[in-house]
């Protein structure tokens, strides 16, 4: 981290600093609050969607136990990051060797996106846990609970994190909007919640990214912003192939591969969502949804992105080939 | 005269053999065993691809131990009488020069194509002196399966692997050098590209557009290029046009190519050839399998399964298809340079994303959807906002041309 403490970048910028400024999870938030003022704390489990809140909270709350020099007491891991299991013991165990500082006998270590450890993984984590349980908390964050193997969850104060709505998202921005001296309309945040799918994170990515487009922050703006942060490219090389224009769609897709540099995945992700805006009947896109997920997978199972890519392409070109005839 | 400069420039020490580090050192550890005496494994199998140093090696080997060096081909019926007499009882009282404590290596190349194969005498034979030498022996093979396990039993096993395209391009930079040619850039790279690890016939490449010539160019090169796929576009089209999966998965052979390789040709191809969308989506199933099976292999190095992935790449293509066949012009795969060349652009988003990552407490994947694409758009439109984001991200020129141009300068690391 640079000395210079700049903080540009809102989502840093505007993250709560206390639990109680957490958004939309009160219940939550009141029952971990307790646990601070205690200063007792068991491990913990944060289930629920990205952006509602969870990495805040851990945050928050090593904050609050440790005061100022919290961070000598945090450590932040990110399961999709390390490779492997292996990694995170080492972490964890060069970490769990010192001591504390301070007047609170343990640290913390933030284990994010937890439920991407496979099952063996998770039963070496649980092993490290009881190693370390007298000088560490695990703060372990996952998208859903059920991922996560049962003496895991039983070692764990469980806590859900519920998806945030429009009225959460209305209360932050306009937080940010004032500190910020910015307008913001309300059809501006209607925009910001429907295209964030109530993810604050990528709320705050918008908002903060329409306002260096114009002060006034409204319905346009926001739908430039993630009109201009999603490549064209991949909507009209579905429209290629599905116009049956293949060999196009398939210099398109190299285009977005090389030039791009995006990722096999990545590509797959923005196909997924561009399918809901295509002119193609509602049933035909379920069907695709399927076929984009089927290859997915085969990626995941170690298969070449271009090849995995251009056989999509290939399946939308007979997909629009049979809704001409 | 002619010479070729394969022989000119062939490596007389095992420290100019290249790309082989592990090969050599298993060899030298055998060959340790045999100053001591008779080892276990009286004989070594070297086996790999063509023109990745296996005779040189045998040869340099023996030199670098002051043995005396007797090569023999395998093919060649009289061989036996000749084996029989230098590495089985003959041999046992030692070289004339070294007396007693000298060796002879015995090396027996084209193990693989054995004279008398078909009546198995001529393995029979082999076998017979492995258990009976009392000099050390080599056999040199392409394929080590194809030699019979009672004599691979005997053997040392050594790998040879093929030699990196880098690694083919500084050879080929010194005989330039040597020869005083002065190649463009990029010339060495495709040939090297071309010969797939195959040093012997890169040199011979070279020697073969470079001789007698100053300078060597681009054009030249592409010249030759085209000499060498002339063949692949053929054995595409046949592949098309098979009717049997007997048939097709043949023609794989004839491709000359590693599966990992000829499904770039075959997917570059053959969709092109094909009219109908029903025919395109069913052959790009069975490339998607057989490019599953090869992402399988990558993974565990299971190589047993590069059969399923060639059988599918082909038969389950050709197969796949009903209706007309267009006409097209063949070509060689763009997509695989291409790839080569975002290599660049692809480290410098990761190690952006990284950042990102780290100080907005998030994963690299969930920077690279959620955060990059907005970066982008802060960074196009607010050169002040952008600054200060460069500061706190610590991020370096090319990362900041990435995220306003979409893409990184040229030669940029």
């Amino acid at each position: 981290m640079s000395l210079v403490e700049v903080e540009e970048i809102w989502v840093e910028k505007y993250r709560p600093k206390k639990l109680s400024e957490i958004v939309g999870q009160d219940e939550v938030v009141n029952r971990l609050q307790s646990f601070v003022d205690k200063k007792s704390l068991p491990h913990l489990l944060f289930a629920g969607p990205p952006g509602s809140g969870k990495t805040t909270a851990a945050l928050c709350i090593a904050r609050e136990l440790f005061g100022e020099g919290w961070r000598q007491n945090f450590l932040e891991l990110n399961a999709s990051d390390e490779r492997g299991i292996d990694t995170i013991r080492t972490k964890v165990k060069d970490y769990a060797r010192t001591r504390p500082i301070g007047d609170v006998p343990y640290k913390i270590i933030l284990l994010d996106e937890s439920d991407a450890l496979t099952p063996d993984a998770q039963n070496a984590l649980r092993r490290t846990m009881e190693m370390y349980t007298h000088t560490c908390r695990f703060v372990l964050d996952c998208n859903y609970s059920s991922r996560i193997i049962e003496p895991i969850q039983s070692r764990c104060a469980i806590f859900r994190f519920r998806k945030l709505n429009e009225e959460d998202i209305d209360h932050y921005l306009k937080r940010i909007a004032r500190a910020e001296k910015l307008t913001l309309t309300p059809d501006g945040i209607k925009a910001i919640a429907y295209v964030s799918e109530g993810d604050m994170r990528r709320a705050t990515n918008i908002l903060q990214t329409a306002s260096t487009m114009r002060r006034k922050v409204d319905e346009k703006s926001v739908y430039e912003v993630s009109a201009a942060a999603r490549p064209e490219e991949v909507r009209q090389m579905l429209e290629l192939a599905l116009d049956g224009k293949f060999e196009e769609a398939r210099n398109k897709l190299y285009d977005l591969l090389v030039n791009q540099g995006l990722a096999g995945e990545d590509i797959l992700d923005q196909i997924h969502r561009e399918i809901f805006n295509l002119k193609i009947p509602e049933p035909v896109k379920v069907k695709l949804i399927d076929k984009v997920g089927e290859f997915d997978f085969r990626l995941t199972e170690g298969a070449s992105e271009r090849i995995q890519l251009e056989a999509v392409l290939a399946h939308f070109s007979l997909i629009g080939d049979r809704l001409k005839s | 005269m002619f010479e070729p400069w394969a022989d000119k420039y062939q490596p007389h020490k095992l420290s100019d053999i290249i790309d082989q580090p592990q090969a050599i050192q298993s060899l030298l550890k055998w060959a340790e065993g045999w100053k001591r005496g008779r080892p276990e494994k009286t004989a070594a199998l070297l086996y790999g691809p063509a023109g990745t140093g296996k005779t040189a090696t045998a040869i340099a080997l023996a030199r670098g131990l002051g043995w005396d060096l007797i090569e023999l081909n395998a093919s060649d019926k009289r061989t036996f009488n000749i084996i029989q007499k230098v590495a089985g009882t003959a041999a046992t009282t030692g070289t004339l020069f070294a007396g007693a404590a000298g060796k002879r290596l015995v090396v027996l190349d084209e193990a693989d194509n054995v004279y008398g194969t078909a009546d198995r005498g001529g393995y029979r034979a082999i076998e017979q002196v492995l258990k009976e030498t009392s000099n050390p022996v080599v056999l040199i093979a392409n394929d080590q399966y194809s030699i019979p396990w009672t004599i691979r039993a005997l053997c040392l096993l050594v790998n040879f692997r093929r030699l990196t395209q880098d690694s083919i391009v500084k050879v080929l930079g010194r005989i330039c050098k040597a020869e005083k040619i002065e190649a463009e850039p990029l010339t060495l790279n495709i040939i090297a590209e071309a010969t797939r690890g195959d040093l012997r016939s890169a040199i011979n490449d070279i020697q073969a557009v470079a001789i007698g010539k100053r300078r060597l160019s681009m054009k030249d090169v592409v010249v030759y290029r085209r000499d060498k796929e002339v063949n692949i576009f053929e054995v595409l089209s046949q592949l098309m046009h098979a009717t049997s999966s007997r048939q097709a998965r043949g023609l794989l052979w004839a491709l000359d190519r590693p599966p990992n390789d000829a499904i770039d040709w075959i997917s570059e191809n053959i969709p092109r050839m094909l009219s109908d969308p029903a025919d395109l989506e069913r052959v790009y199933e069975a490339l998607s399998r057989a490019d599953i099976f090869l992402g399988r292999i990558r993974r565990r190095q299971a190589y047993g399964m590069m059969g399923y992935a060639g059988d599918l790449m082909t038969a389950g293509v050709a197969l796949s298809r009903q209706g007309e066949l267009k006409h097209i012009r063949f070509q060689a795969p763009s997509s695989g340079v291409l790839m080569g060349r975002t290599r660049a652009v692809r480290a410098v988003r990761d190690s952006m994303a990284k950042k990102i990552a780290s100080r907005c407490h998030t994963s690299s994947r969930e920077a690279r959807k959620h955060f990059l694409p907005y970066m982008g758009v802060i960074f196009r439109c607010d050169k002040k906002a952008a600054n200060r984001i460069a500061e706190e991200l610590d991020l370096e020129d090319a990362e900041i041309d990435y995220l306003t141009k979409g893409t990184i300068a040229k030669g940029a690391p």
